[in-house]
């Protein structure tokens, strides 16, 4: 299911559930937003934790310590979906 | 060898939620009106299964105005108690800690007997249902016991001493009487001090049944909490936060503060008898009474009103009565003892911070609370317990009582300012 998804429904799904997560508006958050600059560390890790829900995919720590702005992970999760798990 | 004179310490804020209101104001005018807090069963679904289905929990928490919603997510149910009736009290005293010269002379205490369980038993489903990798990040600041204080002092940015009590029922009245004498001995001027609670929880609700601690009046919730009554048959689980601010006499009155009453005396003993029923003598709260009026250098005769420890059980309550009557002798007919528990419920940790509001406002209003569903009381029970309906008196000097399982005492004494 998740495989289907475009690039701009992957970004939809990722921006909203960083605004979510975080209590800010949508708008606040871009593709150029760096995670260490909008929440901490274990807003960071939950974050990831939702990523894995919402995609089926799964975020090795160290794939989560590389991706330092939001477009990282969605570009991240867009490789994953691609690359057929 | 360093010699300290000790300094005066008085309350000039106060703050609570129970389930009686969302502020103090409103918990004393509901007490003085002898109402109950206590009510079926909400926060999870029960079945015949469950001996216990009503407690007094308080309905449609929101502490948005305090704490904002992204924060919320990030804290307990029980700290957020905390910082809600921190607010309140802190807005009461009319200081403004986070602009403080010196952040280093304010602090905080609060207890708590349990913490984040409900954090725990959230965060344990999850590790079940779903495994390791899915458990928050959240789960160890939200469960900890210190989480209220942590989270008070970046509220309100106090830098000095910084801790939590865990007492079980004592928690509240260990955190104030230490934060007392922590302002006494000159370590800082300023304490917000008290307890919260938030332990209403299926684990928690089970294994208080379980220990049969609980009243089981199921048909009956509001008259179910009947401390000093002969049908008695237990206490009723409830939740909550209070906390005062505690200050130094000097620092309050060169800002012209309200003082609300002294913060006199604390007495602190341990029963070392048995793990959590009380020493039947009461051997322990006597002698925290006595340590608590010696430190204070009052004696019983000066005592107008006592705020009973009295949980409603059959045990504890005897053992607490024996030991009023006992170190009070004669005087104790003259002394006014109720426990606002009847309203309440026993909000564990913080049942001695919230019932510190009417210990001071015995002293500062003159209205004594009264020990509602007090129909007759049990045998040998002779004193004025205030039964069912508030008194009026002038009272100079009160004490509030707290003891917890594990056999933890406390007695603190209030004293009108003068």
């Amino acid at each position: 299911m998740s495989a289907s998804l475009s690039e701009s429904e992957i970004e939809a799904k990722v921006l909203e559930a960083i605004a979510d997560q975080l209590g800010v508006a949508r708008s606040d958050i871009t593709r150029a937003s760096e995670f260490d600059k909008i929440c901490d560390s274990l807003d960071k890790a939950e974050l990831m934790m939702e990523f894995e829900d919402l995609f089926e995919i799964s975020i090795t720590d160290e794939a989560a310590s590389k991706l330092t702005t939001v477009a990282d992970a969605i570009e991240f999760i867009q490789r994953t979906l691609a690359g057929g798990r | 060898m360093k010699t300290i004179t000790l300094r005066r310490v008085v309350v000039t804020g106060i703050g609570a939620i129970s389930n009686l209101g969302s502020t103090a104001t409103a918990t004393w005018a509901a007490m003085k009106a002898g109402k109950s807090g206590i009510s079926p069963l909400r926060s999870f679904p029960q079945n015949e299964d469950w001996s216990v289905r009503f407690a007094g929990e308080i309905h449609d928490f929101d502490p948005s105005h305090v704490v904002d919603g992204r924060e919320q997510k990030r804290i307990d149910r029980v700290a957020l108690f905390a910082m809600v009736a921190a607010h309140e009290a802190v807005q009461d005293s009319g200081l403004d800690l986070k602009n403080a010269a010196d952040p280093y002379r304010n602090g905080t205490i609060i207890g708590s007997g349990i913490g984040g369980v409900l954090t725990m038993e959230e965060g344990h489903t999850k590790l079940l249902q779903t495994g390791p990798r899915r458990v928050s990040p959240f789960v160890v600041p939200r469960l900890m016991v210190n989480a209220a204080p942590g989270n008070v002092s970046i509220q309100f940015n106090l830098r000095g001493p910084s801790t939590a009590v865990a007492s079980a029922c004592a928690s509240s009245g260990h955190a104030m009487g230490i934060a007392m004498q922590a302002i006494q001995r000159g370590d800082c001027d300023v304490m917000v001090a008290g307890g919260a609670e938030a332990a209403i929880t299926p684990l928690t609700l089970s294994a208080f049944a379980s220990m049969k601690a609980l009243s089981t009046r199921n048909d009956d919730p509001a008259r179910a909490s009947r401390p000093f009554d002969k049908d008695r048959d237990g206490f009723v689980l409830s939740e909550g936060a209070a906390i005062v601010v505690l200050e130094e006499l000097e620092h309050a009155k060169k800002r012209g503060a309200r003082i609300y009453a002294e913060l006199a005396g604390y007495g602190a003993t341990g029963d070392a008898f048995h793990i959590a029923a009380p020493d039947e003598q009461g051997s322990g709260a006597y002698k925290a009474m006595e340590t608590a009026l010696r430190d204070a250098e009052l004696t019983v005769s000066d005592v107008g009103y006592i705020n009973a420890h009295g949980t409603s059980t059959p045990l504890g309550d005897k053992a607490e009565v024996g030991a009023v009557k006992r170190l009070f002798g004669d005087h104790a007919y003259k002394v006014a003892m109720s426990s606002t528990k009847s309203m309440t419920g026993h909000a564990l940790g913080a049942a001695g911070g919230i019932e510190t509001i009417p210990t001071i406002m015995a002293i500062y209003e003159g209205i004594l609370a009264p020990t509602i569903n007090l129909d007759n009381a049990d045998e040998g029970f002779d004193l004025n317990f205030v039964p069912n309906v508030a008194q009026e008196a002038r009272v100079n000097v009160a004490l509030n009582n707290t003891f917890g399982f594990g056999g933890h005492n406390v007695s603190l004494v209030f004293k009108r300012y003068s």
